[in-house]
């Protein structure tokens, strides 16, 4: 070996990637203390790190009628819960053959799912679809339908497929098994990093899912966690901003902590998220990096 | 297999092909039935005046669905209040409401696509150039037409309401009319707002003030007395008081021309500055003296500076009466007196109106309901404030006290209907309906009423003039330059961008306005 390992591009990649860390990071708890303080300290002083005056009220602002934030909590899980499970399923269905060189459709069916990737109705015709065909106008439903089938997922999923070696599926003929035995107990538990991936972007989607609520439903009844968020946010906004806004109730809202009430409700609507996060990095390492990799 | 291939992608498009085919005949399916129904409906509702032979018109019963937008979900009672109001227009008009609130983010896009699908509803909250726009809506024919006769015939008393020099207002682009208004505050004044602890304690004589130079002495006093309070806040969203009493135009409006001149002629943007060098000097002089914050120039909104309390003395554009009790919270909690300094501009009665859907079965009945939503008291109260005694409590005879968490609180009073029948809530003043009223009726009804630019063939310039004016605009309105050297450059940089041809087009567009008008 060579006298002396120089220190110096180590120490200089370390500092970096603290450097990165900390740029990260850091925002996270900015987020998290402005949460935390006082409305009027951040009016005064703006935002700080360490809240110069502690204050709970947009915790209680957010927490104030529990059984709509909860009910909200259950819609937006059963919704990521269910959707993803079929999401997931359907994608893999669908990628599954058209990853197969032996199958006759293979380029057109992938075509036409690429296709509908540059080119939708958009929503008005999306709208008719949903409400006057299928009719799922208030129902749960609504929610979860809409985003089952990804053609960006499926595409993404077929690239995964590609690279599973066709001989397991030559050999698993030979041993007696038909098609369905084959996809499901050889192609999906093969395709564990790439269905662990695309569940976590498909969860994602379906945590964060609003717009087909604000869309679909009326009245309060399957008001998923985030819809309710973006509505106390610009009923307090409304409120203390607008020249129509009653005075008796502009009154009462221009003490509304706009700014802390803000930062409360990304935490509670994203928090279980970021702790979801952690279980699925192992795959999700594994699963991006798989176009770019053979074996 | 190449063959194969080929034959595939050939299926493909065709189907595809058929695919499209089948879609736009559904479409075409659809619009026919979509547009077939009204005309049923209205043979139906026709067929009212010949079955009129019982001393009373029966009607045929209506079911009715009205959508409008809230701030917030008016809670669990819901249902609760719209039985109510189901039993009370039962009796009067032989027809139900389903009533459909909608957030703020929801209105527009639902409404859209609710009117795209060819839903079945029947009145809609809309506005001009806010919310559910008006115009577009119209031009995409979305909308009933309320002709004369129609408004005669089934909301008589609610139309009285109206004073005629505010009707124009209601005409849209073709000039006919689609919306009845919310009729409520319909005028805007530019005010000072000085807190009231100051006032008091300087005995400022508020009538006394007529224009914005009538402050300085005000302003001068609190600078030698109060070390920690700025006596003139001002930012980017709160500068430009410049008030001319000779002179018809306010902030907002295409054009200015003189009050008493018969000819209307315009004052073009060069005149207007120029006409503005005294007030640019006074305010770089209270700038200098400290009257003004430092950082107006570069502060966005004025709000984050107010709230803070100490802004003695502060701008609002658009002043109603009342209005202090909001502006109270702004300042920190501090009383506040709106103090005019210029005329009360007519602003329009369509900011909030209500619009029939085209494919609505009962127009007439819709309309009806309307006008009880606009004169009737008893139901203009139940669907703002609920049912006595389990949403509010009566205080006396002009005010409510409504019950916290009761479980139904829209908190919109201007979407339903004539404001001025509203109950007070405490901390609102008991003239505050007169006051309102009186506001309206005084207001200074522009020539200029309905006259927008054509933008089209001045587009360029009026981008440049922009940019210059973002340049030295806020500047000069706050005092933080010297107007002897900048007014001078920012105005020959205004001609370089060729304000002038602005200018020449503005004027001939409104020469022609002001001749269809038979003004002129």
């Amino acid at each position: 070996m060579i006298a002396k390992p120089n220190r110096l591009p180590n120490l200089f990649i370390n500092v970096f990637f603290i450097v990165v860390c900390l740029l990260i990071a850091l925002p996270f708890v900015l987020v998290i203390s402005i949460s935390l303080s006082s409305e009027t300290s951040l009016q005064q002083l703006g935002y700080r790190f360490i809240p110069s005056e502690w204050s709970f009220e947009a915790y209680r602002i957010v927490f104030e009628k529990p059984e709509t934030l909860l009910r909200g909590y259950g819609v937006t899980i059963l919704i990521t819960a269910l959707g993803t499970a079929l999401s997931l399923f359907m994608t893999a269905l669908m990628a599954y053959p058209i990853s197969r060189t032996d199958f006759r459709y293979n380029r057109p069916i992938t075509f036409y799912v690429f296709f509908t990737m540059l080119f939708n109705g958009g929503l008005i015709p999306f709208y008719i679809l949903m409400t006057q065909y299928l009719h799922l106008k208030n129902t749960l439903a609504a929610l979860i339908i809409p985003a089952v089938m990804s053609p960006f997922n499926i595409m993404i999923m077929k690239g995964f497929l590609d690279k599973i070696s066709k001989e397991i599926i030559e050999s698993a003929k030979m041993d007696g098994a038909k098609e369905f035995r084959i996809f499901l107990t050889i192609i999906l538990p093969l395709s564990t990093p790439a269905l662990a991936t695309l569940g976590l972007f498909i969860a994602f989607g379906y945590w964060n899912e609003w717009f087909y609520a604000m869309l679909f439903l009326d009245g309060d009844k399957y008001i998923p966690l985030q819809l309710l968020l973006v509505r106390i946010l610009s009923q307090a906004e409304f409120l203390a901003n607008s020249p129509m806004a009653e005075v008796a109730d502009k009154l009462r809202f221009a003490e509304f902590p706009t700014l802390s009430v803000r930062m409360a409700m990304a935490i509670v609507a994203g928090g279980p998220m970021l702790i979801v996060f952690p279980f699925f990095q192992k795959y999700f390492v594994k699963g991006i990096t798989v176009g770019s990799l053979k074996g | 297999m190449h063959k194969a291939k080929k034959f595939a992608m050939l299926q493909l498009c065709l189907s595809l092909f058929l695919i499209s085919v089948l879609a736009a005949c559904n479409n075409d399916a659809g619009s026919e039935t979509a547009e077939e129904t009204p005309p049923a409906a209205e043979t139906e509702t026709k067929q009212e005046p010949t079955a009129q032979e019982p001393a009373e018109p029966a009607l045929p019963e209506a079911k009715l669905t009205f959508l409008y937008p809230v701030a917030a979900n008016p809670g669990p009672d819901q249902d609760l209040v719209n039985e109510e109001i189901n039993k009370y227009i039962k009796e009067k008009i032989n027809a139900t409401v389903e009533l459909v609130p909608l957030t703020f983010d929801e209105y527009e896009p639902k409404l859209n696509a609710m009117l795209a699908a060819g839903e079945n509803f029947d009145i809609a909250w809309s506005s001009k150039g806010w919310l559910g726009n008006y115009q577009p809506y119209i031009d995409r024919g979305a909308y009933l037409e309320l002709t004369d006769e129609m408004i005669q015939a089934n909301m008589p008393e609610a139309r009285a309401n109206i004073p005629d020099k505010f009707w124009p207002d209601m005409f849209a682009a073709d000039g006919k009319v689609y919306g009845f208004p919310i009729y409520q505050v319909a005028a805007k004044q530019v005010s000072f707002v000085v807190q009231k602890r100051f006032i008091d304690k300087y005995n400022l004589d508020v009538s006394a003030i007529r224009t914005y130079k009538d402050l300085e002495p005000f302003l001068k006093t609190l600078k030698d007395n109060e070390p920690d309070v700025i006596p003139l806040g001002l930012a980017q969203n709160s500068n430009g008081f410049y008030t001319d009493r000779s002179m018809v135009g306010a902030p907002g409006l295409p054009v200015s021309y003189k009050k008493d001149d018969p000819e209307y002629k315009l004052a073009t943007t060069i005149e207007s500055y120029e006409a503005k060098a005294d007030y640019y000097r006074t305010v770089r002089a209270w700038y200098q003296a400290g009257y003004i914050n430092k950082d107006a120039p570069v502060l966005q909104n004025i709000n984050d500076l107010k709230s803070k309390g100490n802004v003695a003395v502060g701008i609002e554009f658009t002043s109603k009466p009342g209005g202090e009790i909001g502006e109270k919270a702004m300042n920190g909690g501090n009383d506040v007196v709106y103090v005019p300094i210029a005329d009360s501009y007519f602003t329009g009665i369509a900011s909030a109106m209500h619009v029939i859907n085209k494919s609505s079965e009962n127009p007439e009945r819709a309309l009806m309901l309307l006008n009880l939503l606009n004169t009737d008291e008893y139901l203009y109260n139940l669907i703002c404030n609920g049912i006595e005694g389990k949403h509010y409590n009566k205080v006396d005879d002009l005010y409510i006290e409504p019950i916290e968490g009761s479980g139904y609180a829209p908190n919109a009073d201007w979407v339903f209907g004539n404001q001025f029948n509203a109950y007070l809530k405490p901390g609102q003043a008991p003239d505050t309906w007169e006051k309102t009223i009186e506001l309206n009726d005084n207001a200074v009804v522009p020539a200029s009423n309905g006259f927008s630019v054509n933008e089209e063939s001045i587009k360029a310039e009026i981008a440049n003039i922009n940019a210059v004016k973002n340049e030295y605009g806020s500047a000069l309105e706050t005092g933080a330059v010297d107007p002897d050297q900048v007014l001078p450059e920012f105005l020959a940089k205004l001609k370089a961008s060729g304000i002038e041809k602005v200018d020449a087009e503005v004027a001939k567009q409104w020469e022609q306005f002001l001749k269809s008008k038979g003004l002129k």
